[in-house]
């Protein structure tokens, strides 16, 4: 649809900031229509990568457990990583991504808490392995707004 | 994460809580990354 939404969301903050801010009576009520403004630039830029870095999770969470899946010790955990591993996302509709994203997400913490019991060189590598794609999922969220 | 989910749940729909959500919540899982000093 025209205009887009990134173009939108940039006339709205400017209407925000430049016509009902000023027209507001009361400190509380322009504060409160500042953190509007920021929730629409945040907005703006989540929009603009929501299914990208769901999709690319997705791939990296699918990577990662065909990595792991020959170090894990139980049959049925090993079995679910294998499945997970060869899936695909049938649909890049963000609900549709964020639906199978949180189900990786949980079965990665299943796979953690496993490899942490697991006394070997290669479950220590999938460990660290789990280690870098936790850090490399915030930098996926990280708002240009945000302090950290 | 308690501002986070009592506004998705729509028990309270103060936009504060929206905001503090997503400009706080990734940061604490990044704060806590760098404590346990997985951020790097």
């Amino acid at each position: 649809v025209k205009p887009d939404a990134d173009r939108l969301l940039e006339i709205v903050v400017e209407h925000l900031l430049l016509r009902i801010g000023p027209a507001l009576p009361t400190a509380y009520a322009r504060s409160g229509n500042l953190a509007l403004v920021a929730l629409m630039m945040a907005l703006r830029e989540e929009f603009e990568r929501a299914a990208a870095r769901r999709f690319d999770e997705n791939r990296a969470l699918r990577n990662l457990f065909a990595g792991a899946a020959p170090v894990v010790a139980d049959a049925e955990l090993r079995a679910r990583l294998e499945q997970a591993a060869a899936g695909a996302d049938e649909s890049l509709a963000v609900s549709r991504l964020e639906a199978v994203n949180a189900a990786l997400r949980g079965l990665l913490i299943e796979l953690h808490a496993h490899v942490e019991r697991l006394e070997s060189d290669a479950a220590r590598r999938v460990d660290a392995e789990i280690w870098r794609e936790l850090a490399a999922s915030t930098e996926r969220r990280r708002l240009s707004i945000a302090v950290f | 994460v308690s501002g986070a989910r009592e506004f998705s749940q729509g028990a309270n729909r103060d936009m504060i809580l929206a905001l503090s959500a997503w400009l706080m919540g990734n940061a604490q899982d990044r704060a806590a990354l760098d404590a346990l000093g997985r951020l790097a």
